[in-house]
């Protein structure tokens, strides 16, 4: 088990990070927008990708000895504790969901008309009067399958379940994993089963903005075999979908519809094309410096076009003896080209590319109007109240329990807790010295609270078996470049923002010009400089506020203030990376870590 | 050491935040952890992916048993599971059952509370049930 201590940067991480590594996983919480702390999964590879490379943060890992049942039952403490946050999440996102349904039936009670969404409803024309021949092949199958009366049979049933769900607020209740369907839930369940029943009835073709091509060559005749395979098997398992015991398979069968489709397009097109898969709130980071840009563009791109020949390959070319392609490897490859034609997008308008992690499942809704059934408007009105105060009552639930304080209850603060938890004992009592196992309790004290301390205190009492040092990417790059070519004026050129070879400025870096991680004995007079520049650059946004929206005036401030802790002696700053290229991910990300005993 | 903490502290404290992370470089992010993953994976569906998808399910399957949740709320939770692994139509891919059964057994779960999971979730499929003794079994 490793002990991960993440070095400080500007903006939300000024007092460090730490993390505990079981295995590949990394456990740490984080705080979100709300301000609650989240407990993380992250393998390693992707934790050190996230902070020692884009955020430019050196990580510290102190190896203790914990035996394998200790270890096992940390662990499966963990993940018991991530699953649950997840489910109180997704609770949370629910019960607001009521609240929408509720307000929509409210209104359509008092005399106006509703529509609601069915997600991947809204890839398909349904005002087209070409069957889509992928979808009547999909309809056949069910029809042999289940009976020729089965899907009319099946559409009326799930209409009568909708028209006989009553619209009645769900309780709070107690957001663990097995808790009931919220009344939202269980409405767009059947909504979506009605959607996918009557569109399979229907089979109508694909909207014309519904597909993606991707980048590269025209499908191979093994291309062809491979991707016309694996849409006989999704159609074969399709069929069974209507019949099936899962109540949220209305999604499921929707989204497979709107594959089969594609995959036809793409067969009898010669070329690979895939659902749009971006939600259309899709966030868009805002772009590096214009001067960055060029290089951000084509450094994505290779990333991007890379992925999709290799997720290409993968699905529709695998080597001998590797099974044939299946959900996770479609997904991949349409999530692959999805970005591929994002950025293309975006480089070409000068626009910031959209970001959502992977993998981006298509979803785009439809909205329908005949599910939402009219009812009584007090009737209506009562339950929205009871909605209402069965959010709140969730949020301040959730507030209470995990709500991040910076003294208190930090992410340094509730890993210990969580570690004190699962080696306490199965029953949950507090044991007397539950962190024994790892050699004796770490916190106590106020300031056992900062990441630092807190790992010096590991290093001071736990059973430490070595340690492990991921430097940053600004200090890989560094450290190559001296290598390379040793000298004062490599070393005076990597110490400042503009002659640093391996700086890319994130959009929110502060305004700097001295890097002052590793100059300790000069960190007060580059300090001083900082301070500085960022106040001159502070007064210049004051004039290119109109241009900017006040860019420049906030990046100077922050870099102002940051600059202060340099003066005596102290760097938070490390400025962050706004890209990375393929070879560099590859190569950095592993390389020139540094290993030693205690 | 003391008077280094207590500095520390309100200089962190100047920023009012901490644990969280800067949301600048999600798009490059996103896009390179994707080819991270891709990376490690060369085939259609590589004994990584699989065994990552199992693993998860079989995590989701214990936390849930032990939760002491009903079987019928059950498969909400693990639609989200397989959705955060590209998969949609759960019940087609036997990892699944696979999973579910590692999950079962890793929970404690007995020979006669299996056999009541497995007809459960098999519904009357032969191929998904063994799927679910496999797991149960290894």
């Amino acid at each position: 088990m490793d002990y991960l201590y993440v070095e400080s940067n500007e903006g939300g991480s000024s007092g460090g990070h730490v993390g505990l590594a079981i295995d590949d996983e990394i456990f740490h919480f984080q705080q979100d927008a709300a301000g609650l702390l989240r407990l993380r999964r992250d393998s390693r590879a992707r934790f050190r990708l996230r902070y020692a490379l884009f955020e430019n943060r050196p990580v510290h890992l102190t190896r203790v000895a914990l035996g394998d049942a200790d270890a096992a039952r940390l662990r499966d403490a963990l993940v018991r504790r991530h699953l649950r946050e997840e489910a109180e999440d997704a609770r949370g996102v629910a019960l607001d969901a009521d609240v929408a349904l509720l307000e929509a039936a409210l209104r359509q009670a008092r005399g106006g008309v509703e529509t609601l969404p069915a997600r991947a409803a809204g890839y398909f024309d349904v005002a087209a009067a070409i069957p889509a021949a992928a979808l009547a092949d999909l309809r056949a199958g069910v029809a042999a399958r289940h009976g020729p009366g089965f899907l009319a049979a099946r559409a009326a049933a799930v209409r009568a379940a909708l028209a006989a769900l009553p619209l009645r607020a769900t309780p709070a209740g107690t957001a663990a994993l097995g808790d009931a369907p919220t009344l939202a839930t269980r409405h767009r369940e059947l909504r979506e089963q009605l959607a996918a029943l009557d569109l399979l009835a229907a089979a109508p073709p694909l909207r014309a903005d519904a597909l993606v091509a991707a980048p590269g060559t025209a499908l191979t005749a093994a291309e062809r075999v491979a991707l016309a395979t694996h849409a006989a098997a999704r159609r074969d398992a399709l069929a069974a979908l209507p019949d099936s015991a899962r109540p949220d398979w209305g999604y499921a069968l929707l989204l497979g519809m709107a594959r089969l489709a594609a995959q036809q397009a793409s067969l009898a097109e010669g070329r690979l094309l895939l659902l749009d898969a971006w939600p259309a709130d899709a966030p868009a980071p805002p772009l590096p410096r214009p001067g960055d840009q060029a290089a951000y563009f084509a450094a994505l791109r290779g990333q991007a076009d890379g992925a999709v020949a290799r997720r290409r390959a993968a699905c529709l070319a695998p080597p001998p003896g590797e099974p044939p392609c299946d959900q996770r490897a479609y997904t991949r490859l349409e999530t692959a080209a999805n970005r591929a034609v994002d950025l293309r997008r975006a480089a070409a308008a000068g626009a910031p590319p959209r970001a959502a992690p992977d993998p981006l499942l298509p979803e785009r809704p439809a909205a329908r109007a005949d599910t939402l059934a009219v009812g009584d408007a007090a009737a209506a009105a009562g339950e929205l109240a009871a909605a209402r105060a069965a959010a709140a009552a969730h949020r301040a639930g959730l507030r209470a329990a995990r709500r991040y304080a910076l003294v208190g209850r930090n992410c340094v603060s509730e890993l210990f807790a969580s570690i004190d938890a699962a080696l306490a004992g199965a029953d949950g009592a507090v044991a007397a010295a539950p962190q024994a196992a790892l050699g004796g309790p770490v916190d106590g004290e106020l300031w056992d609270g900062i990441p630092f301390v807190s790992a010096a205190n590991v290093d001071d009492t736990w059973h430490v078996l070595g340690h492990q040092f991921w430097p940053s990417f600004r200090q890989q790059s560094r450290a190559a470049r001296l290598a390379r070519a040793p000298g004062a004026a490599a070393w005076l050129a990597e110490t400042t923002t503009v002659g640093a070879a391996s700086y890319r400025a994130g959009a929110d870096d502060s305004t700097f010009l001295f890097f002052t991680d590793d100059a300790l004995a000069t960190r007060p007079l580059f300090g001083a400089a900082n301070l500085v520049v960022a106040l001159a650059d502070g007064v210049l946004g004051l004039a290119t506020w109109p241009a900017d929206g006040g860019r420049r005036l906030r990046a100077g401030a922050r870099g102002a203030l940051y600059s202060l802790p340099e003066l005596a002696f102290v760097n938070i700053r490390k400025g962050t990376t706004a890209w990375l290229r393929a070879d560099e991910i590859s190569a950095a990300a592993w390389s020139r870590s540094t290993s030693s005993a205690p | 050491m003391r008077v280094w903490s207590l500095v520390l502290a309100g200089l962190s404290a100047l920023s009012l935040a901490g644990c969280s992370i800067s949301d600048s470089v999600s798009a490059s992010f996103d896009s390179s952890a994707s080819s991270l993953g891709s990376s490690s994976s060369s085939s259609g569906s590589s004994s990584t992916d699989r065994e990552s998808y199992r693993n998860d399910v079989r995590d989701y399957t214990d936390a849930y048993v032990k939760s002491g949740g009903q079987f019928d709320n059950f498969t909400r939770g693990l639609t989200e599971i397989a959705k955060k692994h590209g998969v949609s139509d759960w019940e087609a891919d036997q990892d699944t059952f696979v999973g579910i059964g590692a999950g079962l057994k890793k929970a404690g779960v007995t020979p006669t509370q299996l056999a009541v999971w497995k007809s459960n979730l098999a519904n009357g499929d032969a191929t998904r049930a063994a799927s679910i003794q496999k797991g149960y079994g290894q």
